[in-house]
Protein backbone atom coordinates (compact mmCIF):
# COMPACT_ATOMS: atom_id res chain seq x y z
CA UNK A 1 0.00 0.00 0.00
CA UNK A 2 1.58 3.51 -0.74
CA UNK A 3 1.70 6.60 1.63
CA UNK A 4 0.81 9.77 0.41
CA UNK A 5 2.53 13.21 1.58
CA UNK A 6 -0.58 14.64 3.09
CA UNK A 7 1.50 18.40 2.42
CA UNK A 8 0.87 17.80 -1.05
CA UNK A 9 -2.80 17.28 -1.02
CA UNK A 10 -4.59 20.41 -1.45
CA UNK A 11 -8.34 20.13 0.59
CA UNK A 12 -10.86 22.57 0.20
CA UNK A 13 -13.65 22.67 2.49
CA UNK A 14 -16.70 24.13 1.13
CA UNK A 15 -19.69 24.66 3.57
CA UNK A 16 -21.62 27.03 4.79
CA UNK A 17 -21.81 26.33 8.59
CA UNK A 18 -18.37 28.42 8.82
CA UNK A 19 -17.26 26.30 12.57
CA UNK A 20 -17.90 23.23 11.01
CA UNK A 21 -15.70 23.64 8.41
CA UNK A 22 -12.89 25.80 9.93
CA UNK A 23 -12.70 22.90 12.92
CA UNK A 24 -12.58 20.23 10.23
CA UNK A 25 -9.70 22.37 8.30
CA UNK A 26 -7.96 23.14 11.68
CA UNK A 27 -7.92 19.44 12.36
CA UNK A 28 -7.08 18.04 8.62
CA UNK A 29 -3.72 20.91 9.30
CA UNK A 30 -3.10 19.12 12.37
CA UNK A 31 -3.04 16.50 9.95
CA UNK A 32 -0.38 17.75 7.75
CA UNK A 33 -3.30 18.08 5.02
CA UNK A 34 -3.09 21.36 2.76
CA UNK A 35 -6.30 22.66 3.85
CA UNK A 36 -8.42 25.87 2.72
CA UNK A 37 -12.02 26.85 2.65
CA UNK A 38 -15.09 28.41 1.32
CA UNK A 39 -18.36 29.88 3.12
CA UNK A 40 -20.46 29.61 0.00
CA UNK A 41 -20.57 27.39 -4.06
CA UNK A 42 -19.68 31.00 -5.12
CA UNK A 43 -16.71 31.33 -3.03
CA UNK A 44 -15.85 27.69 -3.48
CA UNK A 45 -15.60 28.10 -7.64
CA UNK A 46 -13.73 31.34 -7.05
CA UNK A 47 -11.19 29.76 -5.14
CA UNK A 48 -10.97 26.56 -7.53
CA UNK A 49 -10.39 29.30 -9.98
CA UNK A 50 -7.42 30.88 -8.16
CA UNK A 51 -5.86 27.66 -7.31
CA UNK A 52 -7.63 24.41 -7.95
CA UNK A 53 -7.55 21.72 -4.84
CA UNK A 54 -6.82 17.92 -5.41
CA UNK A 55 -9.81 17.00 -3.17
CA UNK A 56 -13.03 19.15 -2.73
CA UNK A 57 -15.40 18.81 0.28
CA UNK A 58 -18.36 19.66 -0.59
CA UNK A 59 -21.71 20.59 1.43
CA UNK A 60 -24.76 20.25 -0.90
CA UNK A 61 -27.16 23.14 0.94
CA UNK A 62 -25.58 26.27 0.30
CA UNK A 63 -26.43 29.79 -0.52
CA UNK A 64 -25.89 31.28 -3.36
CA UNK A 65 -24.86 28.38 -5.73
CA UNK A 66 -26.13 24.35 -4.30
CA UNK A 67 -23.82 21.75 -4.20
CA UNK A 68 -24.93 20.16 -7.21
CA UNK A 69 -24.93 23.04 -9.06
CA UNK A 70 -20.83 23.42 -8.17
CA UNK A 71 -20.39 19.92 -9.11
CA UNK A 72 -21.88 20.81 -12.34
CA UNK A 73 -19.65 23.38 -13.40
CA UNK A 74 -16.64 21.60 -12.56
CA UNK A 75 -17.15 19.22 -14.80
CA UNK A 76 -15.81 21.20 -18.05
CA UNK A 77 -12.96 22.90 -17.00
CA UNK A 78 -11.68 20.95 -13.54
CA UNK A 79 -13.14 17.66 -13.93
CA UNK A 80 -10.10 16.16 -12.70
CA UNK A 81 -10.84 17.83 -8.69
CA UNK A 82 -12.31 15.05 -7.08
CA UNK A 83 -14.94 15.94 -5.13
CA UNK A 84 -16.28 14.51 -1.81
CA UNK A 85 -19.70 15.11 -0.71
CA UNK A 86 -20.65 16.28 2.89
CA UNK A 87 -24.25 15.74 3.39
CA UNK A 88 -26.15 16.16 6.60
CA UNK A 89 -29.54 14.66 4.89
CA UNK A 90 -31.25 12.24 6.32
CA UNK A 91 -30.88 9.22 3.74
CA UNK A 92 -28.18 8.21 1.51
CA UNK A 93 -29.94 9.56 -2.02
CA UNK A 94 -28.50 12.84 -1.63
CA UNK A 95 -24.76 11.77 -1.98
CA UNK A 96 -25.26 9.01 -4.37
CA UNK A 97 -27.38 11.97 -6.54
CA UNK A 98 -23.71 13.44 -6.02
CA UNK A 99 -21.96 10.62 -7.18
CA UNK A 100 -24.14 10.35 -10.18
CA UNK A 101 -23.00 13.58 -11.26
CA UNK A 102 -19.20 12.64 -10.85
CA UNK A 103 -18.38 13.30 -7.50
CA UNK A 104 -15.85 10.26 -6.31
CA UNK A 105 -17.57 9.67 -3.19
CA UNK A 106 -20.02 11.19 -0.06
CA UNK A 107 -19.89 11.04 3.57
CA UNK A 108 -22.34 11.41 5.72
CA UNK A 109 -21.89 14.41 8.81
CA UNK A 110 -21.68 14.09 11.51
CA UNK A 111 -18.38 13.60 10.22
CA UNK A 112 -16.09 10.38 11.35
CA UNK A 113 -12.34 12.00 10.49
CA UNK A 114 -10.44 8.72 10.25
CA UNK A 115 -13.24 7.49 7.51
CA UNK A 116 -13.02 10.66 5.27
CA UNK A 117 -9.43 10.89 5.49
CA UNK A 118 -9.24 7.51 3.45
CA UNK A 119 -11.63 8.73 0.98
CA UNK A 120 -9.28 12.23 1.02
CA UNK A 121 -6.46 10.03 0.37
CA UNK A 122 -7.97 7.56 -1.91
CA UNK A 123 -9.54 10.10 -4.29
CA UNK A 124 -5.80 11.51 -4.57
CA UNK A 125 -4.26 8.13 -4.84
CA UNK A 126 -7.09 7.96 -7.70
CA UNK A 127 -6.24 11.53 -9.09
CA UNK A 128 -2.75 11.14 -9.16
CA UNK A 129 -3.02 7.82 -10.93
CA UNK A 130 -5.09 9.68 -13.76
CA UNK B 1 -66.17 22.83 13.91
CA UNK B 2 -63.62 20.31 12.75
CA UNK B 3 -61.09 20.10 10.24
CA UNK B 4 -61.52 18.07 7.27
CA UNK B 5 -59.03 14.73 6.55
CA UNK B 6 -57.64 17.35 3.68
CA UNK B 7 -57.00 19.56 5.48
CA UNK B 8 -55.19 17.68 8.47
CA UNK B 9 -53.17 15.34 5.70
CA UNK B 10 -51.74 19.14 4.71
CA UNK B 11 -51.13 19.90 8.47
CA UNK B 12 -49.55 16.86 8.63
CA UNK B 13 -47.03 17.60 5.48
CA UNK B 14 -46.75 20.64 6.53
CA UNK B 15 -45.34 19.47 9.47
CA UNK B 16 -43.11 16.72 7.86
CA UNK B 17 -41.24 19.17 6.06
CA UNK B 18 -40.83 21.36 8.86
CA UNK B 19 -39.08 18.31 11.00
CA UNK B 20 -36.98 17.35 7.98
CA UNK B 21 -35.85 20.77 7.98
CA UNK B 22 -35.51 20.96 11.68
CA UNK B 23 -33.36 18.07 12.12
CA UNK B 24 -31.35 18.86 9.31
CA UNK B 25 -30.12 21.47 10.98
CA UNK B 26 -29.89 19.80 14.23
CA UNK B 27 -27.41 17.46 12.28
CA UNK B 28 -25.22 20.63 11.55
CA UNK B 29 -24.91 21.41 14.98
CA UNK B 30 -24.26 18.02 16.04
CA UNK B 31 -21.74 17.90 13.24
CA UNK B 32 -19.95 21.37 14.44
CA UNK B 33 -20.33 19.73 18.22
CA UNK B 34 -18.15 16.33 16.87
CA UNK B 35 -15.69 18.33 14.59
CA UNK B 36 -14.41 20.58 18.10
CA UNK B 37 -15.08 17.60 20.61
CA UNK B 38 -12.71 15.48 18.01
CA UNK B 39 -10.43 18.65 18.26
CA UNK B 40 -10.31 18.80 21.86
CA UNK B 41 -8.94 15.43 21.86
CA UNK B 42 -6.89 16.46 19.25
CA UNK B 43 -5.35 18.71 21.47
CA UNK B 44 -5.46 16.31 24.30
CA UNK B 45 -3.37 13.94 22.39
CA UNK B 46 -1.02 17.04 21.83
CA UNK B 47 -0.64 17.33 25.39
CA UNK B 48 0.86 13.87 25.66
CA UNK B 49 2.97 13.97 22.73
CA UNK B 50 4.83 17.37 24.61
CA UNK B 51 4.54 19.27 21.61
CA UNK B 52 2.43 22.11 22.93
CA UNK B 53 -1.30 23.20 22.14
CA UNK B 54 -1.81 26.31 19.62
CA UNK B 55 -3.12 29.19 21.88
CA UNK B 56 -6.48 29.77 21.56
CA UNK B 57 -7.61 26.32 20.03
CA UNK B 58 -8.95 25.30 23.32
CA UNK B 59 -11.22 28.09 24.59
CA UNK B 60 -12.12 28.44 20.45
CA UNK B 61 -13.70 24.61 20.53
CA UNK B 62 -15.16 24.46 23.67
CA UNK B 63 -17.19 27.96 23.24
CA UNK B 64 -18.36 27.01 19.98
CA UNK B 65 -19.42 23.59 21.47
CA UNK B 66 -21.52 25.98 23.89
CA UNK B 67 -23.20 28.06 20.67
CA UNK B 68 -23.82 25.08 19.40
CA UNK B 69 -25.78 23.59 22.25
CA UNK B 70 -27.86 26.90 22.94
CA UNK B 71 -28.46 27.15 19.06
CA UNK B 72 -29.92 22.95 19.10
CA UNK B 73 -32.02 23.89 22.26
CA UNK B 74 -33.59 26.83 20.80
CA UNK B 75 -34.02 24.74 17.56
CA UNK B 76 -35.64 21.85 19.50
CA UNK B 77 -37.79 24.29 21.53
CA UNK B 78 -38.86 26.04 18.64
CA UNK B 79 -40.48 22.75 17.01
CA UNK B 80 -41.88 21.18 19.97
CA UNK B 81 -43.44 24.83 20.28
CA UNK B 82 -45.14 23.83 16.96
CA UNK B 83 -45.94 20.51 18.05
CA UNK B 84 -47.80 21.93 20.37
CA UNK B 85 -49.89 23.61 18.59
CA UNK B 86 -51.79 20.77 17.77
CA UNK B 87 -52.72 20.04 21.26
CA UNK B 88 -55.89 21.89 21.40
CA UNK B 89 -57.49 22.61 18.14
CA UNK B 90 -58.81 26.06 19.01
CA UNK B 91 -56.83 28.66 21.37
CA UNK B 92 -56.15 32.25 21.23
CA UNK B 93 -52.19 33.03 20.42
CA UNK B 94 -50.23 36.18 20.43
CA UNK B 95 -49.79 36.74 16.99
CA UNK B 96 -46.19 38.30 17.27
CA UNK B 97 -45.41 35.21 19.37
CA UNK B 98 -46.50 32.73 16.83
CA UNK B 99 -45.32 34.68 13.30
CA UNK B 100 -41.67 34.67 14.90
CA UNK B 101 -41.73 31.17 15.78
CA UNK B 102 -42.81 30.50 11.87
CA UNK B 103 -39.85 32.83 10.98
CA UNK B 104 -37.65 30.71 13.23
CA UNK B 105 -39.00 27.37 11.93
CA UNK B 106 -37.94 28.52 8.11
CA UNK B 107 -34.79 29.89 9.10
CA UNK B 108 -32.88 27.71 7.25
CA UNK B 109 -34.38 28.40 4.23
CA UNK B 110 -34.50 32.04 4.19
CA UNK B 111 -30.55 31.51 5.34
CA UNK B 112 -30.15 29.98 1.95
CA UNK B 113 -31.36 33.10 0.14
CA UNK B 114 -29.58 35.41 2.75
CA UNK B 115 -32.46 37.07 3.51
CA UNK B 116 -33.25 39.14 6.39
CA UNK B 117 -36.94 38.52 7.90
CA UNK B 118 -38.36 40.64 10.18
CA UNK B 119 -42.50 40.68 11.74
CA UNK B 120 -43.66 43.98 13.14
CA UNK B 121 -46.72 43.47 15.14
CA UNK B 122 -48.70 45.20 17.90
CA UNK B 123 -47.59 43.20 20.70
CA UNK B 124 -50.71 42.32 22.75
CA UNK B 125 -52.46 41.39 19.43
CA UNK B 126 -54.34 37.75 19.69
CA UNK B 127 -55.96 35.62 17.33
CA UNK B 128 -58.37 32.79 18.18
CA UNK B 129 -58.39 30.35 15.16
CA UNK B 130 -57.53 26.55 14.93
CA UNK B 131 -53.88 27.55 15.74
CA UNK B 132 -51.96 24.42 13.62
CA UNK B 133 -53.66 24.95 10.76
CA UNK B 134 -53.40 28.92 10.72
CA UNK B 135 -49.37 28.08 11.31
CA UNK B 136 -49.63 25.53 8.22
CA UNK B 137 -50.76 28.45 6.36
CA UNK B 138 -48.06 30.57 7.38
CA UNK B 139 -45.45 28.20 7.09
CA UNK B 140 -46.08 27.20 3.20
CA UNK B 141 -46.63 31.35 2.30
CA UNK B 142 -43.20 31.94 3.95
CA UNK B 143 -41.52 28.50 2.10
CA UNK B 144 -43.01 29.73 -1.11
CA UNK B 145 -41.53 33.54 -0.82
CA UNK B 146 -38.20 32.05 0.26
CA UNK B 147 -38.38 30.03 -3.38
CA UNK B 148 -38.93 33.34 -5.49
CA UNK B 149 -37.28 35.97 -3.87
CA UNK B 150 -33.65 37.63 -4.62
CA UNK B 151 -30.63 36.66 -3.09
CA UNK B 152 -29.99 39.54 0.33
CA UNK B 153 -33.51 40.24 -0.07
CA UNK B 154 -35.58 41.73 2.80
CA UNK B 155 -38.89 40.13 3.81
CA UNK B 156 -41.34 41.85 6.19
CA UNK B 157 -44.28 40.56 7.53
CA UNK B 158 -46.55 42.86 8.98
CA UNK B 159 -49.86 42.25 11.12
CA UNK B 160 -52.58 44.45 12.37
CA UNK B 161 -56.31 44.49 13.61
CA UNK B 162 -58.65 45.81 11.11
CA UNK B 163 -62.06 45.88 12.63
CA UNK B 164 -63.16 41.94 13.55
CA UNK B 165 -60.15 40.95 11.07
CA UNK B 166 -56.36 40.36 11.40
CA UNK B 167 -54.28 41.38 8.09
CA UNK B 168 -51.08 39.70 7.80
CA UNK B 169 -48.77 41.09 4.57
CA UNK B 170 -45.34 39.85 3.50
CA UNK B 171 -43.77 42.68 1.31
CA UNK B 172 -39.94 42.55 0.13
CA UNK B 173 -38.80 46.03 1.07
CA UNK B 174 -37.02 47.88 -2.19
CA UNK B 175 -38.74 45.77 -4.42
CA UNK B 176 -42.05 43.84 -5.75
CA UNK B 177 -43.04 40.52 -4.56
CA UNK B 178 -41.60 38.79 -7.44
CA UNK B 179 -43.70 36.73 -9.64
CA UNK B 180 -45.12 35.22 -6.24
CA UNK B 181 -48.19 34.25 -7.98
CA UNK B 182 -51.28 32.62 -6.17
CA UNK B 183 -51.11 30.68 -3.24
CA UNK B 184 -50.51 26.92 -3.91
CA UNK B 185 -54.00 24.61 -3.35
CA UNK B 186 -52.95 23.58 0.13
CA UNK B 187 -52.55 27.19 1.18
CA UNK B 188 -55.95 27.86 -0.43
CA UNK B 189 -57.12 24.81 1.68
CA UNK B 190 -55.91 25.75 5.07
CA UNK B 191 -56.91 29.29 4.43
CA UNK B 192 -60.38 28.12 3.54
CA UNK B 193 -60.86 26.37 6.27
CA UNK B 194 -60.11 29.00 8.77
CA UNK B 195 -61.79 31.59 7.00
CA UNK B 196 -58.98 33.28 5.29
CA UNK B 197 -58.80 35.33 2.28
CA UNK B 198 -55.50 35.20 0.26
CA UNK B 199 -54.53 37.74 -2.13
CA UNK B 200 -51.70 38.79 -4.04
CA UNK B 201 -50.87 42.38 -4.81
CA UNK B 202 -48.66 44.10 -7.60
CA UNK B 203 -45.75 44.96 -3.94
CA UNK B 204 -47.35 42.66 -1.34
CA UNK B 205 -49.06 38.60 -0.51
CA UNK B 206 -51.71 39.31 2.07
CA UNK B 207 -53.51 37.20 4.27
CA UNK B 208 -57.05 38.51 6.04
CA UNK B 209 -58.52 36.13 8.27
CA UNK B 210 -61.15 36.46 11.19
CA UNK B 211 -59.22 37.68 14.55
CA UNK B 212 -61.52 35.08 15.99
CA UNK B 213 -63.66 32.24 14.55
CA UNK B 214 -65.93 30.10 16.28
CA UNK B 215 -64.69 26.69 17.37
CA UNK B 216 -67.73 24.45 18.50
Amino acid sequence: MTTVNRENIKVLIADDEIEFASTLATRLQLRKFNTTMAESGGAALSAIEKSPPDVLLLDLKMPDIDGLEVLARLKDDFADIKVIILTGHGSFEAGQEGMKLGAYDYVMKPVDLNRLIEKIEGAYKEKQAG
Amino acid sequence: MTTSTHTQEICLQVFAKASAAITHEIKNTLSIINENAGLLEDLATMTDDDSGIPPGHLLSATSIIMKQVVRSNVIMKNLNTFAHSADIPFATVNLETTLRLLIALTDRQAAMKKAAVSATCPPDLTIHTHVFTFESLIYLALRRIYDVIANQSTLELEAARDNADIVISFSVTGQPLPALGNASDDEAALAQEIGATLAGEQDRYIIRLPAAIRDE
